[in-house]
Formats: structure tokens, C-alpha cells, sequence
């Protein structure tokens, strides 16, 4: 017995409609990597080939011509190493502020938390300025530390893992401490492992903030043996302004490890939104 | 326990006096002073006769071989049939003949002001010191007031590191690359270290968060008003401190540069900061083939220049008679060309509105863009369309020959001709940035390499190969009667313009101020080339934004 | 009796031990905190009454640079020419934004197959680096070889100055920062739609309403919220805008894109005009916080400056 599916028209426009947002968003990415395959002749040719030539040496050239006579090594693993850092840090930071407000008990607790959330509503280029004559005080301009350090704290984090440990049962606290365990062993062996969601969310984006940090690195990295990607991308923008070859080459080679990482952790970059709409 | 750490403290009193003490003397430090026509020189103190008294010949002190030899500890190994003399110290080799300007130095050939000559009277030869001293690693300090030279060598000394930051990419890094290699290897006593930025605004940005970061580099390429910018901190040591010190320069040499490139090296305070270093101008570029097809002179003023752009450009936008990314640089010239002034001499009034020749000017390159005879760019688009040959004409500095030979690709004959003359003659801009030594944070010794080297580089014989190599101007006008450089402009004709124009060349303020004035005029071109604005509106919104950046109430 | 007592003072050690162990666990995250937002908070009021190139010698010159870029001519031009153009960006993107994300929420909620991928890919464009993605989509936006103008000429229609032109360029902005962010708040309205009981729509459905009654008068005004948040985020965002303008325009052409967090840059770090700068700098707060205030008024949530957005992007 054959089943007819009803073809509803309103499913046919929904699809339709979602293919033509879907090719919106991801054509700039199929293009970028087209035209760094393309040679530079049919780059500048018309009617625009949308098939791409499969000419490697965009890749060679631009993997030979970085900026600051730098290597994309470098540069890449300068963006890994600040952004590792960074999360770990942050992590930490987080983690161990959130249990607190959370769970100890201590004179003014509530009140600097208080504090803490108004500073949500600071924006972070009010303190560029300061931050930056802060850091020159410190000698800390065009440094690594410059990169983490004042990174390495969030409100957003201490709010969330603070979000988190609230929901540990009270009882189980209670119960271990009876038992003799310190804070900091509770902390470690049974509040940290159970947040561990909590705090994979959070690392994911911390450490998509800080490899795609611009404005900060850029005006704190002098010399582009620190530079993070992004920050030489712009360099390599301002060198090779017109070889369309080899910056959409570069900006592929920047883009693949975000894309990689979006993919095998996209539930929780897309939660981790999700939740930051839910109310406080 | 008390005992032991009174000891332990103690041995590390001693240690942090001992050890220091010990490195100096592990120093090895050879001194040798000589004076001029004065048979005894002092070895580390100790006196010497020596058999032929230095003696000065062409400006250059000259002193006997064996001393050198014997003082320093350096072997000489002498050639009879080629009176030729080889001198060697370390992995440092200088080759000299007798009575030939040409040496070697460490495998690269110098010409010497004084060759190596035999005094008759002693039979003695007798080599230029300074010379020798500094391809073999020594220190050489000449003092006017006692008329001698102070040589100063170690066999344990490092080079002294010299960081220079500079813009110069492409072809324009690869010759300074190999300037500075020459440079490194003949003076073995400095290295200077490189660093090149991807263009003139990441280097400017980059010095000044160095400047507040506390580490800016010893040289620097910097344009009149960023310097102007970097002075308020005391950072600098004016350049002129070095023209007339020990190793300074000689007031042929002085006025053997181009005058207004010499000028351009002083800001309005009356002292000289800067020292030219890659100077160009603005010149038109223009495709012969098209022009010749078309039967169309080269204009020689801006109305000839209409007139071509007029024919050349095609209704369906496949060909403009002129491609160009409007800058500052040129409008700026082209005020002075119609018979304007953008700033008084002593920038404090801004001069825009005073005459209707800024207005002109502007309304004339607007007339024409709006026409279509000129397609606006942007970056170096205009680079593009030129070797396309979708244009006949296009405005950028003498120094982007070799870009634009790239961008042409053989595919057809180009040249340049000076900036088309306006009502009130012709002009061009001077163009290219000066060097600037910071002092605050350099020692004397990286000052000293950092200013030797370019003493080095604006030589004539220098000069002249870096402007055949980039497409820059020689600094130097004895640079134009060497052999070499002769040869090279009958070669290459098409480059004749920056210099043919040289000397009608207007400067652009050297005071802070300007810097972000450029942008603001750049921004009103911006506004009156797309239409948005007339160009009187445009002048007046950018008068009263100069007035207010310069501080003039 | 003893026990008592014993048991008291374990209890007050404890007490004690917890309350140094908090100050001990929240002082890393404070300290940071103090120094690199509490600090420069401060200090960047008192920086704002200087007349100060970053290198050389500190004028204090009071309150003049607000008055500056308040009233006086040019810099006031400037000034209130970038919160203009802010405001005109606004205008032209947010609704754009906020109809498509809507509309792609509400069809991403229906049963359909393949939800996850469609979300993915609408998704990916918001965590890629800006940088490189302006690269390319200065590409695609260039006027004589880029694709755009590239595809209108195929079909024989008038081509655009994109970038280089006016007001071209603030809408290529506007382009740009849509196909960046339409995934954020499409997920933040689908999470917003999740919220709307379906109940509700049964109900009224059920009393006759038709699918466009029941949008307008049941899950829009559920949805407000979440509207005005997507709403308010976006303002601040436009305000603070950087690295877009940074790369693709460079404010121009003419300033005709510089946003005020564009303008304070350029001040700040081209110009190194720090005390007037630092002046902008707390003009746009005061701006940003009225906003903000706004969005607690009017939603009761606190305002997240997840991750990237508080680098100044």
C-alpha cells in the first residue's frame, strides 16, 4: 500500500527560504576559498568563474611572503598560546570566584558580587585608553602578559559557573564537610568535575574571544613576533593590497581551526547563546 | 647559623665586585692614540716611535702599514708584483694597492678619497686608518682639537646592535636588505638589525607605542611631522649633534646634498633632527605606446593634460585617459601650482582661503574626474588599470618605478614626466621619509653606529646605488657625475622626471598637526570627488578644520 | 560543658577558614578585575581632563575637551557625525536583523528536516574571526573585479561603489554585520520562541485566529523581550563597532562610516590625542549605559558582554 506524502506548499517555501539563507552565509566562505585557488588571471576575469582553478601556489606565495618576514608558524601559534592561556586562566578564575559567591559564606559577599555585575555594564572601549597607559606604567606594553592578563577575569564567567554551583544540593555540601573535607579538596574533587559542562561552555568562549581579539592586540603588539593571527591578517592586508590570491589564502588558513572547533563542540557554542538570553 | 650566613653574604658581596671587575679586564681593550705628523703614538699608554708620522692626505689621516699591523695584532701579507697589501685581523680582511682608490673590504669593493701611497721621504707606505681600522673591527675617534685619532679594538667585543625600523617592502627592502648586509660586513664593529613594516602608517603607530612602551628603536624612518610628534618627549638626538661632531660631516659634504632635502631635515625650531634618507617626488606616469597611437604629446601643463584625458577616455568606461587614488600629496602641489599656499611659512594661518588659488586647483581636478576623464582608485587599483592599460596616465612617486614596472609587465612602453605645469609654474611635492636617532634609550655606542651608518648610505657612491636599485632620488648632487650613475640615466630616460623637477619641489609642514590634517584633507577630496560636495563648500569645511588643528584662533 | 565549648570554637574555625577561603578563591578573579576594569574606569576620567600625546608632557586642561567635542567646531562635527552615522547604521541594520533572524527562527521551529544543519550553517559566520571575513567580503564588494559587481553586470544591472562610495559604503557595513551576526539572534529568538507556551497558539487557534493572528497577538508581544534585547545589543554593538570599519572603510569615504568606537581609535591611537580621546571614550559610555539602563528597565536582564565583545569589536 503506497503512502502519498503531501507536499505542502508552505513546507516547500520554508526550505526554499532557508536554502536561500543557508547559500547567503555560506557563500562568502565557499568564495574565499575558491579565489585563493583561482589564479590571479581569473581572479580579475569577467564573467566571475565560480569553480575554482585548483592553483596551489596562492598558498606557497602567501606561506612565504608573511608579514614582518614573521612565519605563519608564529603568528598561528601566538594566537594558540594567548587564547590557551587566557581560557585556562580564566577558567580557573572563574571557577574559583563562582564557588565562592556561591556556596562560602563571608562578610560583604553579596555586596561585591553586586559590584561585580555593575561592572558588566562598563564597555570595554572606555578602557582602552587607561588600560594601555596602565600597562605602559607596568612595562608590560607589547608583552604576552599584555594579552592575557587582563583577560584572564570575567564577570560573565563568575556569573555562570556562580549559576552553576548554586544548583549543587546544599546537603551534599553540608555532608562533606562534616566529613572532615576541606573547601578547597571539595572544590577540586566533586564541584569542579560536576561543572564540568558549565565550564567547557565557558572555555569555548573565552578561547573564541580571544583568538578573534583585534582592537586590544593591535595596539598592545609592537613587534609582530607576538602578534596573534588576526592581528597579522591586517598586516598582511596592508603588504599585499591588491594579491586578492593570497589574502583569501591567509584568511582561509585564519578561519579553518575556528571552523573545525565550531563543528565538534557546536551544541555548546550554540547553548552557551542560547543561555545568555535566559534572564539573570 | 648565623655564622654561615654572615659567610654566604659576604662571599656574595665579594663575588658582585670580583666579577665585574674580572669581566672588564677579560674586556681586552687595545688603545692606540696617534696624532697627525707626530712620531709617537701611545699603545694602551705606552709610548712607541713610530717611522713615518701619520700625515693627512685628501681629508682622509693616513698612518704606516707595520704599525697598524704591530699595534693591533692584525698580519699583513704584501703582494710585490700587484703592490698589493693584504690585511688581516680575525675573520676581517681589507685589501688595499698602492695608489689605487679601489680596496676590498671584506670582500666588497670601497673607493677610497685617499689611496694607499709610499712617502718618498721615508719609504714608508702609508694607508687611510679609518679605513682600515673600522673593516678590521676597531673604533676609530678623531679629535679635532688635538688633530689625532683614537683606535680602540678587543678580540672578546660583540657587535653593537643597532635596530632600525623602515617601511621599505618589495624590491625597496631587498636593496636596503643588501645595503645593510654590505654595510654589516665592511663595518664589522656594528650590526645593524632590520625591521621592516608592511607600510609608512604601521610604522609610525608601531614607533610611537614603542615610545610610550619604553623600547623604540636606536634609527628609525620617520616623515617632518611625525618627528615633530616624537620630540616632545625628549626622545631624540638631533642629528645635527652628529653632522659636526667627531665624525661628522665636512661642509662640502653638507652642501653636497640637494638643498631643500638638506632643509627638510629641520623642523620650525631651527634644529636639524633628521637626516634625508630615501627622498622622491611626484611624478606623472604615462604609457608612450598609447600616446603615440593617438598622436597625443606629453602635456606639459595641466590644460594640455585635460585635453589628452579628454580624447583618451572612451564612453563605455573601458578606458579613462587617467587612473589615480587621490591623496594630499599632489593637491597639495597643485595649490602652489595655481598660486596658492596651503600653510604660511611659519604654520601657525592656514593660507586656503585667501586666494582663489586653491579653489581653482581643486575645481579644476574635480571638473575632470566628474567628466570621467580620470577614474577614481583606491590603494594601488590604480596600478592595476595603468598595466591594464586602461589608462594612459597616472600620478605616484618616483619611487614606485618598480611596482609599476611589475604591474606592466613588459606589455608596453612606459616613462615619467614631471607633474604637468599650472598657471603659476610647475611644482611637484618632496616625498619619502628622513631618519631620526632616538637618544633616550640608545647608548652612545648604538648612536654612534646608527649615525655612521647613515653617514654610510647618503655617501655619493651609496646614494647613487640606492636610487638606481628603488627609483628614489640620490640625496647627493656630486652622486649625478659618478660613472655609474651617468650610464644608469642614459640607460633608463624614462626616469629623468624626479630629477629634471627635483628643485621646483614644494615641502609639506613639518609640525605635528599636519599628520592628522592629511587625513582631513584627504577626507574632503573624498567628499568633492564623489559629488557630494561643490568644491567651495568643500575648501571652507576644510579650512576651518585646519584652523582648528593648527590652533589658529 | 566542655564539649560545648569545644564544638563552638570548631565551629568558629570553620567559619573563619571559610570566610578566608572565600577572600582567597574570588582575589585572583578581583584582582584582575580591579586593576584591568575597576581602575581604568577611574582613571580614565581623570585622563579625559589632559592634554596629553601619549609620550610627552601632561596638561591639565579641566573639562575643555568636552566641551570640544560637545560644541566646538571641528571636533564637536566629528564627534557627534560618528554618533550620527551610528545612529544611521541602526536604523538600517537592526530592523533588517532582527525581520530576517525572525523570520528564519520562526521557519527553523517548524517541524522540518535537516534543522541542525540549517542551523549550523546559518550559525558559522558569527564565530569566525572578523578580519578575515572582511578580507574576503572586501573582495566580493570590490568595485571592478569583485563578485557583486562581477554578478550585477551579468545581469545588466547598475553596479555599486560599494565600499569607496556614499552612502554605498555604510550599507555594505550593514551587509556585512548582518551576515555576520543573523545567527546570534536567530538562535536567541529561536531560545525566545521556545519560551512561548504552545498552549497558548492551540488555544488560539482553536478560537479562529489564523496563523497570522496568532503571531502578531500571541508570540510577538511573548517575544518582546527577547526583541528588545536583541535590540539593545545591537545599538550598543554598533556604537563600539571597530574592526569592520577597521578593515573594510577605514571610516571613510570621508568619515561617512567612522563610528564613534571607530573615532575614539583613531584619536586615541593614530592621532595619540589621549585626553580627548579618553573624553570620547566616556561620552560613549554614557551613551552605552543610558542603553543599558534601558534594557534592564525594560527586560530585567543584565547585559552579557560574552567573550568577544568585550575586546572592542
Amino acid at each position: 500500500m503506497k503512502r502519498l506524502k503531501t507536499i505542502k506548499l508552505s513546507n516547500v517555501l520554508t526550505y526554499a527560504a532557508l536554502t536561500i539563507a543557508l547559500v547567503f552565509t555560506i557563500f562568502p566562505f565557499y568564495w574565499m576559498v575558491a579565489s585563493s585557488l583561482n589564479r590571479p588571471e581569473t581572479l580579475f576575469a569577467f564573467p566571475p568563474k565560480l569553480t575554482p582553478d585548483f592553483y596551489f601556489k596562492n598558498y606557497i606565495d602567501m606561506w612565504n611572503n608573511p608579514p614582518g618576514g614573521v612565519s605563519w608558524w608564529r603568528y598561528i601559534g601566538n594566537t594558540v598560546f594567548i587564547a590557551g592561556i587566557t581560557t585556562i586562566l580564566s577558567v580557573f578564575n572563574s571557577s574559583l570566584a563562582g564557588f565562592a559567591f556561591a556556596k562560602l559564606k563571608f562578610p560583604l559577599r553579596n555586596k561585591i558580587f553586586i559590584l561585580l555585575l555593575g561592572l558588566l555594564m562598563i564597555p570595554g572601549e572606555m578602557l582602552l585608553i587607561p588600560n594601555y597607559v596602565i600597562l605602559k606604567n607596568l612595562h608590560w606594553l607589547n608583552t604576552y602578559q599584555a594579552m592575557i592578563i587582563p583577560w584572564c577575569a570575567s564577570v560573565f564567567g563568575i556569573f555562570l559557573t556562580r549559576q552553576f554551583f548554586k544548583t549543587i544540593p546544599n546537603e551534599l555540601w553540608e555532608a562533606a564537610q562534616v566529613d572532615g573535607c576541606s573547601i578547597g579538596r571539595y572544590f577540586f574533587s566533586v564541584a569542579v568535575p560536576l561543572a564540568k559542562p558549565t565550564l567547557l561552555t565557558l572555555a569555548l568562549f573565552v578561547f573564541l574571544g580571544s583568538w578573534n581579539a583585534f582592537l586590544w592586540p593591535l595596539i598592545v603588539a609592537t613587534d609582530y613576533a607576538i602578534m596573534p593571527l588576526e592581528v597579522a591578517l591586517n598586516a598582511f592586508l596592508g603588504s599585499e593590497g591588491t594579491q586578492w590570491g593570497l589574502l583569501t589564502a591567509a584568511s582561509t588558513m585564519a578561519t579553518v581551526p575556528i571552523l573545525i572547533l565550531f563543528l565538534i563542540f557546536q551544541r555548546q557554542f550554540i547553548e552557551g547563546i542560547a543561555r545568555g538570553a535566559i534572564k539573570g | 647559623m648565623k655564622k654561615i650566613i654572615a659567610l654566604v653574604v659576604a662571599l656574595f658581596l665579594v663575588g658582585t665586585i670580583l666579577v665585574p671587575m674580572a669581566r672588564i679586564n677579560a674586556e681586552n681593550v687595545t688603545a692606540v692614540k696617534i696624532y697627525i705628523d707626530k712620531s709617537t703614538a701611545y699603545v694602551n699608554g705606552k709610548a712607541t716611535t713610530l717611522d713615518q708620522p701619520p700625515v693627512i692626505m685628501n681629508n682622509r689621516t693616513m698612518v704606516p702599514i707595520r704599525f697598524v699591523t704591530e699595534a693591533m695584532g692584525a698580519t699583513v701579507d704584501w703582494s710585490n708584483e700587484e703592490r698589493k697589501v693584504t690585511i688581516t685581523l680575525g675573520e676581517n680582511i681589507a685589501i688595499l694597492k698602492i695608489d689605487d682608490a679601489k680596496a676590498q673590504a671584506n670582500g666588497y669593493d670601497v673607493y677610497l678619497d685617499s689611496a694607499p701611497t709610499i712617502i718618498v721621504k721615508t719609504s714608508r707606505t702609508v694607508v687611510p686608518v679609518r679605513f682600515v681600522a673600522e673593516t678590521l673591527g676597531m673604533e676609530v675617534t678623531w679629535s679635532g682639537t688635538e688633530r689625532s685619532v683614537l683606535i680602540k679594538h678587543s678580540p672578546d667585543w660583540q657587535p653593537v646592535e643597532v635596530s632600525f625600523w623602515h617601511a621599505m617592502n618589495y624590491t625597496q627592502g631587498e636593496v636596503l636588505d643588501s645595503l645593510i648586509e654590505e654595510y654589516n660586513a665592511t663595518h664589522p664593529r656594528t650590526e645593524i638589525q632590520g625591521t621592516v613594516f608592511s607600510s609608512y602608517n604601521p610604522l609610525q603607530q608601531k614607533t610611537i607605542a614603542a615610545i610610550a612602551g619604553g623600547n623604540p628603536p636606536v634609527l628609525t624612518q620617520a616623515y617632518e611631522n611625525w618627528v615633530a610628534e616624537y620630540i616632545t618627549g625628549g626622545y631624540l638626538t638631533p642629528v645635527e649633534t652628529f653632522v659636526n661632531g667627531a665624525n661628522g660631516l665636512l661642509k662640502s659634504d653638507r652642501e653636497d646634498f640637494f638643498g631643500n632635502m638638506w632643509a627638510n631635515g629641520y623642523l620650525p625650531d631651527g634644529k636639524m633632527w633628521m637626516l634625508p634618507f630615501n627622498k622622491s617626488n611626484i611624478v606623472m606616469y604615462y604609457n608612450v605606446d598609447m600616446l603615440e597611437e593617438n598622436g597625443i604629446a606629453v602635456p606639459k601643463t595641466w590644460d594640455q593634460f585635460e585635453e589628452a584625458c579628454k580624447l583618451l577616455t572612451k564612453e563605455d568606461n573601458s578606458q579613462w585617459g587617467c587612473s589615480y587614488t587621490p591623496s594630499v600629496d599632489l593637491w597639495y602641489a597643485r595649490v602652489y601650482e595655481y598660486g596658492g599656499e596651503v600653510l604660511s611659512k611659519d604654520n601657525r594661518k592656514v593660507l586656503l582661503d585667501k586666494t582663489s588659488a586653491a579653489l581653482n586647483a581643486t575645481t579644476a581636478m574635480n571638473d575632470m574626474i566628474q567628466n570621467g576623464y580620470i577614474h577614481v582608485t583606491s590603494g594601488y587599483n590604480y596600478q592595476t588599470d595603468y598595466g591594464n592599460q586602461k589608462c594612459a596616465f597616472t600620478f605616484a612617486s618616483v619611487a614606485s618605478y618598480y611596482y609599476m614596472n611589475k604591474a606592466v609587465g613588459g606589455r608596453f612602453t612606459f616613462a615619467e614626466a614631471p607633474l604637468p605645469a599650472g598657471p603659476a609654474g610647475q611644482h611637484s611635492v618632496m616625498y619619502g621619509t628622513n631618519v631620526v636617532i632616538f637618544g633616550s634609550t640608545s647608548s652612545q655606542a648604538q648612536q654612534d653606529g646608527a649615525w655612521d651608518f647613515v653617514k654610510w648610505f647618503t655617501s655619493p657612491r651609496k646614494t647613487a646605488q640606492w636610487a638606481m636599485g628603488t627609483g628614489y632620488l640620490p640625496v647627493r648632487k656630486s652622486a649625478l657625475e659618478l660613472p655609474e650613475m651617468k650610464e644608469f640615466l642614459v640607460n633608463h630616460p624614462e626616469v629623468h622626471a624626479g630629477y629634471d623637477q627635483l628643485a621646483n619641489c614644494v615641502l609639506q609642514p613639518p609640525i605635528s598637526a599636519w599628520n592628522n590634517s592629511r587625513r582631513d584633507v584627504n577626507a574632503t577630496l573624498e567628499k568633492i570627488y564623489l559629488g557630494k560636495i561643490s568644491p567651495e563648500g568643500g575648501l571652507k569645511e576644510l579650512t576651518v578644520k585646519l584652523k582648528a588643528n593648527i590652533g589658529e584662533k | 560543658m566542655t564539649e560545648e565549648v569545644v564544638l563552638q570554637r570548631r565551629k568558629r574555625l570553620r567559619a573563619i577558614k571559610e570566610f578566608l577561603t572565600g577572600y582567597l578563591f574570588i582575589s585572583p578573579a578581583v584582582l584582575v578585575l580591579s586593576i584591568f576594569v575597576i581602575l581604568p574606569s577611574i582613571f580614565v576620567f581623570y585622563i579625559s581632563t589632559l592634554d596629553w600625546n601619549m609620550i610627552g608632557p601632561k596638561y591639565f586642561i579641566g573639562l575643555t575637551n568636552f566641551t570640544n567635542l560637545l560644541f566646538k567646531s571641528p571636533y564637536a562635527s566629528e564627534f557627534w557625525g560618528s554618533v550620527f552615522v551610528t545612529v544611521k547604521y541602526v536604523a538600517l541594520s537592526v530592523p533588517l536583523q532582527i525581520s530576517v533572524s525572525l523570520i528564519l527562527a520562526l521557519l527553523l521551529m517548524r517541524p522540518i528536516k535537516f534543522r541542525s544543519f540549517f542551523r549550523l550553517g546559518i550559525f558559522v559566520s558569527y564565530v569566525t574571526p572578523l578580519v578575515a571575513t572582511s578580507i574576503v567580503w572586501m573582495w566580493i564588494f570590490h568595485p571592478d573585479y569583485g563578485f557583486l559587481n562581477s554578478f550585477l553586470r551579468l545581469l545588466h544591472l547598475p553596479t555599486s561603489m560599494w565600499l569607496l562610495g556614499s552612502p554605498s559604503a555604510l550599507i555594505s557595513l550593514v551587509i556585512y554585520t548582518t551576515w555576520h551576526a543573523i545567527g546570534f539572534s536567530t538562535i536567541l529568538f529561536m531560545a525566545g520562541l521556545t519560551g512561548v507556551p504552545t498552549e497558548l497558539q492551540e488555544a488560539a487557534r482553536i478560537d479562529g485566529a489564523n496563523a497570522n493572528g496568532v503571531f502578531w497577538h500571541i508570540t510577538w508581544p511573548m517575544l518582546s523581550p527577547t526583541t528588545f534585547f536583541i535590540l539593545i545589543i545591537s545599538m550598543i554593538g554598533a556604537f563600539k563597532m571597530f574592526t569592520p570599519v577597521f578593515v573594510m572603510t577605514r571610516g571613510g569615504p570621508y568619515y561617512t562610516t567612522a563610528t564613534t568606537g571607530y573615532y575614539l581609535y583613531v584619536k586615541a591611537f593614530e592621532d595619540w590625542a589621549a585626553g580627548y580621546a579618553s573624553a570620547v571614550a566616556v561620552m560613549l559610555f554614557l551613551l552605552i549605559f543610558i542603553l543599558t539602563l534601558l534594557n534592564i528597565k525594560f527586560t530585567g536582564r543584565k547585559v552579557f558582554y560574552a567573550g568577544e565583545q568585550s575586546r572592542g569589536e
